[in-house]
């Protein structure tokens, strides 16, 4: 079955259900992309109105299941089987597919703040080394996220409510703050928080992994 | 614990046979040695040591859990 197919016609709509006939399908089914706008071309010569309709999510059923499902399993065996060798056997581990190359898991367990460690060292050290065990033969690249009970949402709810009440005083006594030593994602957070904030800015001060957040009022350096 | 530390270490390397672990109590706590193949100690340690750090903070989690103390050296 083709997957894709170019018409052409005098108006779009024609050009449309031209090419979905020609792929056997419905409307719902696929994507359009309009090619070309039906109009006068040059010396007087009428333009047909060109599509391009695309089976939705052709590609994906054609050959990714198979490398996701691969990289999904092989994902959660790994997990399984570390944690279970740490000494945590109840772990029930809950796979998402988000975007394309990401696998999000998320595990339940009565040991969550183990897992987590303090300030989520052992969640990414666990994340750091699925991400170089797991190798799927067949499978792009993905990168495997771990979370524990929600804890990454909730964790970056508390950083911005961190952030917002040190930028409060920031801003009230013009001298700036430096927040604890944080990872480069937890970093990022805040940085994103206050990307387009007219107050303050931040900048990272220290070496190394763990380096600090400093907020500091604006046109002041 | 040592099976712990000899399966992240197996899954890690391209030789994976060469992998050895041995366990010796030490002064404080116990000492947990790991051999693995001369072209696989960077497989082990990972940049900036990143990945053999992770190993330890796992270790170091499953020995808290049995209220232990174990250290990990890579033997070269």
């Amino acid at each position: 079955m083709k997957a894709e197919v170019i018409c052409e016609a005098k108006t779009i709509a024609e050009a449309i259900s031209k090419a979905i006939q020609e792929l056997n399908t419905d409307e719902s089914n696929v994507e359009i992309e309009i090619l070309q706008e039906p109009g006068k071309g040059l010396f007087g010569k009428t333009k047909p109105a060109k599509v391009m309709v695309k089976i939705k999510g052709n590609e994906e059923q054609e050959k990714k299941p198979v490398a996701k499902e691969i990289a999904i399993k092989e994902g959660e065996e790994v997990l399984k089987e570390i944690l279970d060798l740490m000494g945590i056997k109840d772990a029930e581990i809950k796979t998402q597919h988000k975007e394309d190359e990401i696998v999000l898991m998320d595990i339940k367990t009565e040991a969550g703040g183990l897992i987590i460690g303090k300030q989520g060292q052992t969640l990414s050290s666990l994340q750091h080394l699925i991400n170089k065990i797991v190798k799927p033969k067949d499978a792009e690249k993905v990168k495997y996220i771990l979370d524990v009970g929600g804890y990454r949402d909730r964790h970056h709810e508390i950083l911005e409510n961190m952030a917002a009440s040190s930028a409060q005083k920031v801003v009230a006594k013009k001298e700036k703050v430096v927040l604890e030593e944080m990872n480069a994602f937890d970093r990022r957070i805040i940085h994103m928080y206050f990307k387009d904030n007219p107050e303050v800015m931040t900048y990272s001060e220290g070496e190394g992994n763990y380096k600090r957040v400093v907020i500091s009022p604006k046109n002041q350096g | 614990m040592k099976q712990l530390v000899e399966y992240l270490a197996k899954s890690l390397v391209d030789c994976p046979e060469a992998v050895k672990v041995s366990e010796r109590s030490g002064d404080c706590g116990t000492i947990m040695e790991l051999k693995v193949d001369q072209k696989d100690l960077g497989r082990i340690i990972g940049r900036q040591g990143k990945t053999v750090k992770a190993i330890r903070q796992l270790l170091a989690t499953a020995a808290a859990k049995s209220k232990l103390k174990v250290t990990l050296v890579i033997q070269e």
